[in-house]
């Protein structure tokens, strides 16, 4: 009789096992969805002494790792709580850590030092009226652009930008970097191709690799080495003319939106 | 019950739970391991199993909007013409499925008439409004508002949503079209339009849903989502502007009411790096958002709601969300790769 009532409430316990199984595994457990990627202002991701990094954390229990030197954060990184400054250029990368959510992706912040800034730009094509920026000096004035197109750091062109830039006395530059918004779904591209004048003199032409990601903004950039004394640079920065068969847009002029030209 | 038999059954239990491979994580895995999203008053868990189907024989393509019907039924709206309505029980059991010529079939309204369900179908690729029966029988279609001369061709005119009143009366957000809300009697006989595209208080860019407020009812209104403004607009019956609220961040879908409180699918965070960044937003009868399942808290600062913005990869992009009479909700989604709705129930 009692190995009867034993095995009926070992029975009981099974049962109540499955169905306990089955009512917890319809719902979303931890550990099985992502975080979204951190969001992390920064005061200027052009250095001239520091710049700051500050962390948005909207949930409880939420933490955000970061490493300096290019790896990607894990839970062992250093936490970011607060406000930090950097003054080394280079890649910072943020995770999200939380104890109900799988790791976010990695925010990427690219920082970089502060160049020579020209004494004169000369435009010789305009920017599109609705998005000029502060004026003809915008990707001169040491000020990086957000990742929304409409932000005032903005100079964007629905054409090719051509303009020279030119110096009080010859300055060695090392290099050029131009940085650029990638937004495929407000059509807005990288350039095609970059022609450098240098001095008049030497001519540098770089082609950008075509975009194949779709759905990705980005702040990105062309770094391109010159190594000279320079006076003057004439620049002509092409955009793509045909959108690729992808996008909704295909066989139409992609935007080309540029926020800084930094000459180091 | 003496001490040696209380063991001696203890023993065999213990042994049960030992032999249950997953039973220890069954209990750890109680109501610990359930993830809860939302925020105050509105307290979610999240059910991706819920009306999950054979997508072989009853497919979906985006899954645009749901309605539960006066039997209790979740009715789902999606543009696969292989079974463009599905309609569910609420344990996600399908019961039915009607519907094969509403290529862009987009808005799914609820009209009752006389204790008889009719729905009223928005499709912005036929450019027609469908009024059907329950089981989908057309009832009379709306053409293109010609008659506004605002509109050239049938193929300017491209509605997303349609709102009820009690008197029968039907308004319409040409959501994808040129902007305008069009008002007909309960014949689909055309009485009024306002609105159009623009930035100025009265007009739309995107003026994707629209929802008939009659939570005062000495001064029922029109709700209206402009969804690139991320603003929500309130209209009097007539047209006129009343007022609006900002959700900076958030592109609303439809408003919809339910009791006292206003719910939305948001398709996507406006500022987010990734297009898939949508997540679920609710105002209180006051119009202030108390709660963003998949999203930021809530929070504002001098009156001003702070930008929302997605906090978790769950939700791709919400496009519609349906209250049943338990407080749960189903959320219906577009691009989302071809699933189903997802199920929230309240905690």
């Amino acid at each position: 009789m009692r190995k009867f009532i034993g095995i009926i409430i070992a029975m009981l316990v099974f049962s109540s096992c499955e169905k306990q199984q089955k009512e917890v595994t319809s719902f979303l457990q931890q550990g099985e969805i992502k975080l979204t990627n951190p969001r992390i202002t920064v005061s200027n991701t052009l250095i001239d002494s520091f710049v700051t990094l500050k962390p948005e954390i909207h949930m409880e229990k939420l933490s955000v790792g970061y490493e300096e030197n290019g790896k990607t954060p894990t839970e062992a990184s250093t936490k970011l709580h607060t406000t930090i400054s950097a003054t080394k250029p280079g890649i910072y990368k943020f995770r999200a850590f939380h104890p109900d959510w799988k790791p976010s992706e990695v925010t990427s912040i690219k920082l970089y030092k502060k160049g020579h800034i020209p004494n004169k730009i000369t435009w010789k094509t305009s920017a599109n009226k609705k998005y000029k920026g502060q004026g003809e000096t915008t990707l001169i004035n040491n000020q990086k652009a957000s990742l929304e197109f409409r932000d005032i750091e903005w100079v964007g062109f629905d054409t090719i930008a051509k303009a020279t830039v030119s110096f009080n006395r010859k300055t060695y530059i090392k290099s050029l970097t131009i940085s650029y918004l990638t937004d495929p779904k407000s059509w807005v591209f990288p350039p095609a191709s970059v022609t450098l004048y240098l001095n008049d003199k030497d001519t540098i032409n770089v082609t950008i690799p075509a975009l194949t990601e779709k759905e990705i903004v980005k702040l990105d950039d062309i770094k391109i080495p010159i190594e000279k004394e320079i006076s003057t640079i004439a620049l002509k920065v092409n955009n793509v003319q045909k959108l690729p068969d992808w996008h909704a847009g295909k066989g139409l002029k992609a935007w080309l939106f540029m926020d800084e030209w930094i000459f180091n | 019950m003496n001490r040696r038999k209380f063991l001696k059954q203890s023993s065999i239990i213990s042994l049960g739970l030992l032999a249950c491979p997953s039973l220890s994580s069954a209990f750890s895995l109680g109501a610990n391991n359930d993830v809860i999203i939302g925020h105050n008053s509105h307290k979610y868990k999240v059910d991706l199993t819920w009306g999950n189907l054979n997508p072989l024989h009853t497919p979906v393509n985006d899954c645009h909007e749901m309605i539960q019907d006066s039997k209790g039924r979740i009715v789902l709206l999606t543009n696969h013409t292989k079974n463009n309505v599905i309609i569910y029980d609420k344990s996600g059991k399908l019961l039915e499925t009607w519907g094969t010529d509403y290529p862009g079939a987009h808005g799914l309204t609820l009209v009752k008439e006389n204790g008889e369900d009719f729905l009223l179908i928005t499709d912005y690729e036929r450019h027609q409004i469908i009024k059907t029966t329950i089981d989908g029988k057309v009832v009379f279609t709306i053409e293109y508002p010609a008659e506004t001369g605002k509109y050239t061709t049938k193929d300017d005119f491209k509605p997303t949503e349609t709102a009820v009143t009690e008197n029968g009366d039907i308004y319409v957000t040409d959501g994808y079209g040129k902007q305008y809300i069009l008002h007909y009697n309960h014949k689909g006989e055309l009485l009024n339009f306002f609105g159009g595209s623009g930035t100025e208080d009265g007009q739309f860019l995107n003026a994707h849903g629209i929802c008939y407020d009659n939570r005062n009812p000495q001064n029922p209104s029109l709700l209206v989502s402009a969804r690139e403004l991320n603003v929500l607009k309130r209209f009097d019956l007539q047209g006129n502007f009343i007022e609006s609220f900002n959700v900076p961040g958030a592109l609303i879908c439809r408003p919809v009411i339910h009791k006292k409180d206003i719910y939305f699918a948001v398709l996507r965070s406006k500022s987010a790096i990734n297009s898939d960044s949508g997540f679920i937003l609710i105002m209180n009868e006051n119009n202030e958002v108390v709660s963003c399942p998949g999203a930021t808290s809530p929070s504002y600062q001098n009156n001003k709601l702070n930008e929302l913005y997605q906090t978790v990869r769950l939700f791709q992009h919400p496009h519609d969300v349906c209250i049943d009479d338990d407080e749960n909700m189903y959320v219906a989604q577009w691009n989302s790769g071809k699933t189903y709705p997802i199920k929230l129930t309240r905690v």
